[in-house]
Formats: structure tokens, C-alpha cells, sequence
């Protein structure tokens, strides 16, 4: 190497090859380490780990810490639009190759986009039962009910970006304050002994149990888990509540200094849609003879104010309206089918697609031009 | 048609009678002293075969049916029989259910594993070859243990564990299958003359189940005219009567479970309604006109193969069928999504009827097993290459070979649009499929460069990978039926021919552009001074590289495209998603490890000639971690033979890349600085 280049950082060399080189084979290490591991921790977890972080810290050593998916990723992303904006050579020789680094750019902005926007959720519905809202798969909140009002549950939510320890929280709308005391994105209740029991445990959960923690699941089946001081409540109710993350368990009921009466529950984070949709029918055909299902498909009406339109959700074929895309994951039959649609957000949804087109373009380009040099015979020898 | 008879009724009148009669007649006895091989003629398989059967959720022809149940259990298509002559499967079938006994006393029960004849008490034999008769007690007398296997979790399961579960569900399958036409083979004798008369039964002729069912109405006022009387004042005309129907009864009883064989089609879509068995159809009060007329038919031939009467049986099988009105026809159309596309209204819903039926393309396709065709000549052209080696002038022996190959290549093609036409999909929607379309692309590509270069390289490529692959396809196909119907998700042809398509010829290039970059390993390791040829060699792999960069990014895209599609997500970094941006990422890094000179030419042949291990990790591996929504066609055993690939190819490559690299070092002056 020669010593010019070595000793001054020129923003240019942001566009060099080596570090493209480089970059990529550590992401080929992630790629292979965040794939096999998989099989111990769960998809998710691993998403977070490896893929969806800046840094890594390998075998959770303290202060090692190598390079995470986002920020190898985010390496390539410099680097190739330094390569574009400086060392790019606009000749019609590299034209092909040209369009493919530009169709690369698109998708790397897509994901980018995609990373930063995407909700994940699902909703469940019953044969003519409808929803204006959805939970997110991987997110979760307190939501704090005030069923006072008939018309309508007001609903206060905190998200788990509240979740830390020994942070207390509060809105201005509510009298109640929040005090984490532990948080577990998986636990398991264990029987408390009775030495632990104490007046400060409130709900018979926290008397009867205290939480352990777990690792990640690794079918990412997790029980979140937290116990919580709660005050602002009347006489005899403040204290440490046990929170769990499961539909089947009772609900907490609390009432106010001031009287009112909340329920509070953790749960996956429940995200409205600016529009309604109702479940007609779900549908479920076999290949002949056999337990195996050849189709699955909903049926659903699309309410927006006063327009109705009759919707058929299957395979390969989801709905699309205002972002929001609802997709055939699941079902549950029964008296009354239910249907399980997922629901995702995404602004960057549809960069993949000019991507692709620019990327095929581009290299189809670079083929035509090159494969004719390239797929010769030997030379005879003379 | 008389309606059957509800057997309840009987059960009860027989009840009834039972105390009045202590001893019965023994009228269910087969026909005593005879050869097992000659009671169905030799052309009886034949004659059954394309009888269509709804199996495993698709019509098939009973050839198919055989040959799928066959496959389960002996793993190959042809048996040897007691005498030691061949039985194809289509005749073993029809011994099997026309000629039980005897069938169950041909070995066609392959155990490969020592360790499980040994569990299962059994004599050890050299062939591993066992008959039902053998296995049906040591099997029986196992239950218990099977029971607590099935309940153990898959992963705690030992190898003889799985194997004696697996054994067990193919014995009772096949045995199952043995009996499933029990309602319509003659089994019953009815001693009384006057009475078989009475009933208009053939004469000295066994009776079906199911006639004696159609005769039920004749019957049964016999049988309620005993019930006043004391058993001493039965006449032996009504005894006869008795005998029989206690006969049916217990056939009923013991017999009418075993509906593995669903002949009848339902009345209306055949293609999307379960169809009925025998047994099940005489049960049902409910059959159309049409159904019984079926049932009828399908009674007459049954009992015209098992007399021997196979000119009566050539008449009626192929009038039984046309009575199915099932679509028999190949027909063509335009997939759905292209219509949605509103591509010009003149394309949209077109489809055409191809003049040959379905069920006969798929008799031809089991009955002439182009792959093991194709295979041989791959082997062939291989031999004549190698022989050119030894020549100094080699050339017309390339041309041989380059012959052999080719016509392979025409066999290998013409198996997969047969496949194609059968299923009426894109050539890749399995697993087997995708070995086989790999198989296809390797000799395709090897064949191009051939044709450009003319010095054997392309021979290589295209035979080592077509011929490793067809090896590879057959350990599949014996599983079973390699035709079978998709699950849900995949049910999409648009994107079975993209996103599955792009990404398997990817797989099929990558694999050249590695093996090109192993061939001009060797040659520089061996020929270091031909340059010219070194080089042309290694354009060759740059060229194949950027190719198969194209396919396997724009396959890997199109996935991701078909999962936004599909559940919502472009990409999860899910295992398989992961596999193919493993090959994408690697031929990224020697591509441009090429242009930033982070690899000389040594290092991009060195590491192009792994990519074929990147390719088996994507392909294969995932399948191992089982987990994430691609997690399809893992088999037993894979690890090893993923590992041991994974090796083999680790070895070839580093082994002349490293003595290269030496020979270099020690050559080269030290650098001057």
C-alpha cells in the first residue's frame, strides 16, 4: 500500500472497495452465527441480537463489543453511496453496473425505512365480530382502562419504552403513578415462600408468587412479566402489584384517591386503524380425502364511514388500505370460525419492487455487454 | 339397483338368532389346496393399473398407488417374488389385494437396520427382506412400546425408535391396503345349491360381499322366518341361509375399517371431495344412481380378475372408467395473477385441453423412469471423456460424449415437463423437484460452455453435478409419492415460476461457476505453464459468477417480494432467507474482492470453488435447523451427508489452492523494498 493513502483520511476513501470487502464478510459471520442460533434463542430474539442491533457483545462479555447487523449494514450503506457520489465512472461500459449499485441503494433505503416504520400485529376475529385496532406482535404497554363513561372505555397506555426499572411514570390524565420494581421480557411465576409475603404485595398474584427470570424462548413463546408499585390509589390499595402479560388472568381493578375506579393490564400494544373491518366468513378447503388444507380465506367487509366493501383475504392475496396490510396467517374453527388476520404497517414497502426491477436491469446490462468475453474458448496454443 | 341393506339391522337380527344356532357352518374358507400364483393371471397388475383413485389428496392411477405403496416399503419397484421372478408393482398390487395370502407371504419388507431385526426378535438376514406373515406378530406383540413412542417428543426418539415407528405405520398401511377390497373379491361359498340359485349366484362360484349385499332383500325374509321355530326344525336350506349371513356379518365386522382405497368418486368435484372405498360405499344409504352403477362396475371387474376372466375385465375397465367422468385431460392456463394484471383481455382465462389424459401421462412418466435414463448417459458421455484424456487428439470422443450428454440432457428434460404437465405447476415446488431442476440447470450450463469451448471443461460441469444430483433425486423418490399436492401457502404458480424458479437455477450456477473455479485449480496445480488456457478458464468463471449473482439476487428478492406478498414481511432473516443471502453475500464478496484486489486470482478461484458449500448450506442445511416457515423436507441422515459434501468440497478446494500457493511463494524472488 502505498504511503500517501495511508496517512491522510480523505472523505473519498469512505467509497473504497476494501471496505465493502470487509463489511460483507462480517455480515456473512452474522449471517451464519444469527442463523444457527436461531435453534437455541428464537427467531426474535435473534432478529435483536444479531441483526437488528448496532453492537454485539459476544457471550454477553463485558466491555467486548464487535460491530451488530444495523451498524455493519449502515457501513455498506456509507460506503456504497460514497462509491456512487465519488468513484462512480459514468461510462457505458459500466452502465450495468451502475444501475445495479443504484437498484442496491433503493433496497438498502427500503430496509432502512422498513426497520425505522414496520408495525407488526395481528387481530383475531370471530365470524361477525369486527375491529378499528390491532396488537403489535413484539411490542407491549400498561394500558390503565377508565370504563366510567358509557359510551366509550378511555384507554391510557404506556409503552414499553417506560419499562425501566426504578423510573417512575405517570400522565397527566391519570392520578395514578407506576413504579417498576422488575421487569422480564420472558419469566415464569414460582411459589412464593411464606417468609416473603409482606403487606406491601397487593394482587394475590404477587402474594402467591414472585417472577423468575427466563431466557428467550425458543419458539418465542414468552410470558412478559413485571412487578409494579402503584400509588395514587385509595387507602390499603398502593403497593406492589404482579403484571403478566397473559389474556387468561383476572384483571387488575384499582380504585383512585379521587374514587375512580381503572383496570390495568399489560399487554401486546394495541394500535387503531383508521378504518373498521368485520369478519363475514372464514373459510378453510382440504385436498380431497385429507387432513392437509389446500386454501384458507376470510371474507371480510371494509367499513369507512359509510362505504361497505365485501373483501376476500386469502393466500398470496392480502388486502391493502392506508399503509396497512392484512394478511391470512391463521385460524381457530369452531362453533363460530375465528379468523387470525396479521397486520403489518410499512412505508418502505414498496422500494423491494423497483429495487428488483432496477437491479435485474442492471445486471441483465452488465451480462450482455460482458458474458460474450467472458464465455470464450481457450486459445489454441501456437 | 336394490338399496344395500342397513347392517345394523342385520347385526340385531343376527342377535336375535345367534342362541337358536350354537354352531354355524365354516362358509368363509379360502379356496383350500390351491397355488397362491395361480389364482390371478399374470396380466391382472396391468389390467388394474389405470383405474383412477383419489390418494393423498390427487387423483391417481392405481399404477401410481402401487408404485407409491411398493416404494414405502421395499424401496424400489420391482420385487422379487417366492419363485425368484420379477414382480413389477402393478402386479405385486394386484396379488396383494386380489391374492392376499400368497401376497403376504412375498418379502417385500425392507429392514436396512440390523438393530431393529434384532429388536424385533427376528433372524437376521443378508437382504433384510421379510414378509407380512413374519412381521405381523413381532410387530403386534411391540405395541405397547410403539404406543409410548409415538408419545415421546421426535427429537428424544433413538434410530431404531423411528425406524420401528416407521415400520409399523407401513406394514399396517399395506396391510390396510391388502384388505381394503374385501367388500368385492369373492370370499364366501354358499354350500346350498338351491339357495345360491334362489339368491341368482353363479354356481361353484365364491360371492362378493358386496353381491351378497345386493342379495340382502332375498335373504333376509329367510332369516326372519327362522326366528319363530326352535333351532331343530331348520330346515338345511335355512341353516345355508344363516351360515351366510353370519359369514357377512363377521366380514362386516372385521373387514369394513380397511378404507384405504377410495375408488368411488363423490358426487359432485371429484378434485376437491373425499372419494368413498368400497367398504364405504356399500355402507352409505346415500349413493346416487350413478355411485352405484360405479360400485357395480367396479364389483364386475374385480370379480372378472379374480376368476381369471381378464377378456371380461379388458371390456369393463375401460367403460368403469369413462363411468368415473372425471377430467381426464391435461389442460394449459394462464395463471390467475397474470389475469389480474390486466394483461391485454385477449390472454386472460385462456386454456387449452392437451389430446392425452392425465392419468395415462402420469403411467407413462412411472413406467419409463427418464431421470435413470438420463443418468446412464450422463455415466456414458463421462466414460468416452475420459477415455479422450488418454488420447492426444481427443477430439472426436468429446464429440461421443458431448452426444451422450445431450441426449441425457433431452431425457432429463423431457421427465420434467412430463412432471410439469402431471401437476399442471413450475417445475420446482419440492424438494426432489428442486434437485432434479438443479440437476438440469449444472448440465444446461455445462452443455453452453461446451458448445463455446470445445475442450471438455463444459463436460465436466455439466456431467459431475447432473449425475451426483440424479443419485441425490432417487434417495427421494423412494420416499414415496413425489407428485403430491402442495400445501396452502405455496399454492401460487406465478410465484413457484419466479421467486422458485430464479432462485433454483441460481443454486444450479453457482454450483458451475464453482466447479469451473475447481477445474482451473487442478489445471493450474498440474499445468501451470499453459496460461492461455488458465486464463480462458478463469474468464469463463468470472462470467458464470456474475450470472449466477444474477439469479441468486433476483430469486433472493422475489422471495422477499413473496413474502410481503404472502405473510406480510419482505424479510425476517429467517433460515432460508439467510441461506440465499449467504450465496448472494459470498459471490458479492469474490465479485468485488476481485475489483478492490483483496483477492488475486488464486483467491478468487480458491473461494469461488467453495461456493458450492455455501449452496448446500442454503439448499439443505436450513432444513436441519427446523425452525422458521421454510422448514420443509428434512430427512434422516442429512447432517451426515451435508457435512461429509461440505468436507469433500473443503478438501478438493484447499488442498491445490494451498500447494499452489507454496509453489508460488517459493518461485517468487522476494519483493524488493
Amino acid at each position: 500500500m502505498s504511503q500517501s493513502s495511508a496517512s491522510k483520511f480523505s472523505i473519498k476513501s469512505l467509497a473504497s472497495a476494501g471496505i465493502f470487502y470487509y463489511a460483507t464478510l462480517w455480515l456473512i459471520v452474522l449471517v451464519v452465527i444469527g442463523t444457527i442460533a436461531q435453534k437455541y434463542s428464537g427467531l426474535q430474539f435473534c432478529l435483536d441480537k444479531y441483526f437488528s442491533s448496532w453492537w454485539i457483545q459476544p457471550l454477553d462479555m463485558p466491555f467486548v463489543v464487535v460491530p451488530g447487523g444495523r451498524l455493519t449494514m449502515a457501513i455498506i450503506m456509507v460506503n456504497l453511496t460514497a462509491k456512487l457520489i465519488f468513484s462512480t465512472k459514468w461510462k457505458w461500459k459500466m452502465i450495468g453496473i451502475n444501475i445495479t449499485h443504484i437498484g442496491v441503494m433503493i433496497l438498502m433505503i427500503g430496509g432502512v425505512v422498513t426497520a425505522y416504520t414496520t408495525i407488526e400485529g395481528n387481530v383475531a376475529l370471530k365470524e361477525g365480530e369486527q375491529a378499528n385496532q390491532f396488537s403489535a406482535f413484539h411490542e407491549l404497554e400498561i394500558a390503565v382502562i377508565d370504563r366510567s363513561s358509557a359510551d366509550e372505555d378511555k384507554v391510557t397506555a404506556f409503552s414499553d419504552g417506560f419499562f425501566r426499572v426504578n423510573e417512575p411514570f405517570s400522565a397527566d390524565s391519570l392520578p395514578l403513578k407506576f413504579n417498576i420494581l422488575e421487569y422480564y421480557p420472558n419469566c415464569e411465576p414460582t411459589a412464593r415462600k411464606e417468609s416473603e409475603v409482606n403487606d406491601k404485595l397487593i394482587n394475590r398474584a404477587a402474594q402467591n408468587f414472585k417472577l423468575k427470570a427466563l431466557t428467550h424462548d425458543a419458539k418465542d413463546q414468552n410470558l412478559a412479566g413485571m412487578m409494579v408499585d402503584i400509588s395514587g390509589l385509595k387507602e390499603g390499595q398502593n403497593g406492589t402489584y404482579m403484571l403478566l402479560n397473559s389474556p387468561g388472568l383476572p384483571r387488575i381493578s384499582v380504585t383512585a384517591e379521587d374514587g375512580k375506579e381503572y383496570e390495568i393490564i399489560l399487554q401486546r400494544r394495541v394500535y387503531k386503524l383508521p378504518f373498521t373491518i368485520k369478519l363475514d366468513t372464514f373459510t378453510r378447503e382440504l385436498h380431497a380425502g385429507t387432513s392437509m388444507a389446500s386454501a384458507y380465506s376470510s371474507m371480510v367487509e371494509v367499513i369507512e364511514g359509510d362505504t361497505h366493501e365485501n373483501v376476500k383475504i386469502y393466500m398470496n392475496h392480502p388486502l391493502r388500505r392506508h399503509g396497512f396490510t392484512f394478511y391470512q396467517a391463521s385460524f381457530t374453527q369452531g362453533e363460530r370460525n375465528t379468523s387470525i388476520l396479521q397486520v403489518v404497517y410499512n412505508d418502505g414497502e414498496s422500494l423491494p419492487y423497483y429495487a428488483i426491477i432496477t437491479i435485474a436491469l442492471g445486471l441483465l446490462l452488465h451480462l450482455v455487454i460482458q458474458l460474450p468475453r467472458l464465455i470464450v474458448a481457450a486459445k489454441q496454443k501456437a | 339397483m336394490t338399496p344395500s341393506f342397513p347392517m345394523k339391522y342385520l347385526a340385531i337380527l343376527l342377535a336375535a338368532l345367534s342362541w337358536l344356532i350354537p354352531a354355524s357352518s365354516h362358509a368363509y374358507e379360502k379356496e383350500a389346496g390351491k397355488l397362491a400364483s395361480e389364482r390371478i393371471t399374470a396380466d391382472a397388475g396391468e389390467l388394474l393399473s389405470p383405474i383412477p383413485v383419489l390418494h393423498g389428496g390427487r387423483i391417481m392411477p392405481l399404477d401410481s398407488f402401487a408404485k407409491v405403496h411398493l416404494l414405502s416399503a421395499y424401496h424400489k419397484s420391482t420385487v422379487k417374488g417366492e419363485d425368484k421372478e420379477k414382480l413389477g408393482y402393478n402386479q405385486w398390487f394386484a396379488q396383494l389385494v386380489l391374492d392376499r395370502d400368497a401376497a403376504y407371504q412375498i418379502k417385500f419388507f425392507r429392514l436396512r437396520n440390523p438393530d431393529l431385526i434384532d429388536h424385533l426378535g427376528l433372524e437376521e438376514r443378508l437382504d433384510g427382506l421379510f414378509s407380512l406373515d413374519e412381521l405381523r406378530e413381532p410387530i403386534d406383540s411391540k405395541s405397547d412400546e410403539i404406543q409410548i413412542i409415538y408419545e415421546k417428543d421426535t427429537d428424544l426418539r433413538t434410530l431404531v425408535e423411528k425406524q420401528l415407528l416407521d415400520l409399523n405405520n407401513v406394514v399396517r398401511t399395506i396391510f390396510a391396503v391388502s384388505r381394503s377390497l374385501t367388500a368385492l373379491t369373492p370370499e364366501v361359498m354358499v354350500m346350498d345349491a338351491k339357495l345360491a340359485a334362489d339368491m341368482h349366484f353363479p354356481a361353484g362360484k365364491a360371492i362378493s360381499y358386496y353381491q351378497l349385499s345386493e342379495a340382502m332383500p332375498k335373504l333376509e325374509p329367510i332369516l326372519t322366518g327362522m326366528q319363530g321355530k326352535p333351532s331343530n326344525e331348520h330346515t338345511d336350506y335355512e341353516r345355508a341361509a344363516y351360515a351366510v349371513a353370519e359369514q357377512m356379518f363377521r366380514m362386516q365386522q372385521y373387514e369394513s375399517s380397511f378404507q384405504s382405497i377410495a375408488l368411488i368418486p363423490p358426487a359432485e368435484d371429484p378434485d376437491s371431495n373425499p372419494w368413498l372405498s368400497p367398504w364405504e360405499a356399500i355402507a352409505r344409504d346415500d349413493l346416487t344412481e350413478t355411485q352405484s352403477s360405479q360400485l357395480a362396475q367396479l364389483s364386475e371387474v374385480i370379480l372378472a380378475l379374480s376368476f381369471k376372466e381378464d377378456e371380461k375385465a379388458k371390456e369393463l375397465i375401460p367403460s368403469y372408467i369413462d363411468s368415473l367422468d372425471i377430467t381426464p385431460n391435461i389442460r394449459l392456463e394462464i395463471p390467475e395473477t397474470i389475469n389480474a394484471w390486466k394483461v391485454p383481455g385477449f390472454l386472460a382465462g385462456i386454456g387449452f385441453t392437451l389430446p392425452f389424459s392425465k392419468n395415462a401421462t402420469e403411467m407413462l412418466y412411472n413406467h419409463f423412469d427418464s431421470f435413470e435414463y438420463s443418468l446412464a448417459f450422463y455415466v456414458l458421455g463421462f466414460i468416452f471423456l475420459a477415455i479422450s484424456w488418454l488420447q492426444a487428439n481427443g477430439k472426436n470422443l468429446r464429440w461421443v460424449s458431448f452426444s451422450w450428454v445431450t441426449l441425457g440432457f433431452l431425457l432429463h428434460t423431457y421427465g420434467l415437463l412430463l412432471r410439469m404437465l402431471i401437476r399442471g405447476r413450475p417445475p420446482v415446488t419440492t424438494i426432489y423437484e428442486s434437485i432434479i431442476f438443479v440437476g438440469f440447470t449444472c448440465v444446461l450450463v455445462g452443455l453452453i460452455v461446451e458448445w463455446k469451448r470445445r475442450d471438455g471443461l463444459g463436460l465436466i460441469v455439466a456431467i459431475v453435478p447432473g449425475s451426483i444430483l440424479h443419485f441425490v433425486g432417487f434417495k427421494y423418490a423412494i420416499e414415496g409419492d413425489t407428485l403430491k399436492p402442495l400445501v396452502a401457502v405455496l399454492d401460487s404458480n406465478f410465484w413457484l415460476a419466479t421467486h422458485v424458479v430464479t432462485i433454483t437455477i441460481g443454486y444450479g450456477t453457482s454450483a458451475v461457476a464453482g466447479l469451473i473455479a475447481t477445474v482451473y485449480l487442478y489445471v493450474r496445480l498440474f499445468n501451470q505453464k499453459n496460461k492461455a488456457l488458465l486464463q480462458s478458464i478463469a474468464k469463463n468463471f468470472v462470467g458464470i459468477t456474475l450470472v449466477s449473482l444474477l439469479f441468486a439476487i433476483v430469486g433472493t428478492i422475489l422471495g422477499g417480494i413473496w413474502g410481503d406478498q404472502s405473510w406480510g414481511r419482505f424479510w425476517g432473516w429467517d433460515p432460508k432467507e439467510n441461506g440465499a443471502l449467504l450465496i448472494c453475500l459470498w459471490l458479492l464478496l469474490i465479485v468485488h474482492g476481485k475489483w478492490g484486489k483483496q483477492l488475486d486470482e488464486l483467491g478468487y478461484a480458491t473461494m469461488l470453488s467453495l461456493t458450492s458449500i455455501t449452496v448446500l448450506v442454503a439448499w439443505f442445511g436450513v432444513n436441519l435447523l427446523s425452525v422458521g416457515l421454510h422448514s420443509y423436507g428434512f430427512t434422516d441422515g442429512a447432517l451426515f451427508w451435508l457435512t461429509l459434501s461440505c468436507g469433500a468440497i473443503a478438501v478438493i478446494t484447499f488442498v491445490p489452492a494451498i500447494l499452489i500457493y507454496l509453489r508460488d511463494r517459493a518461485n517468487s524472488t522476494p519483493p524488493q523494498n
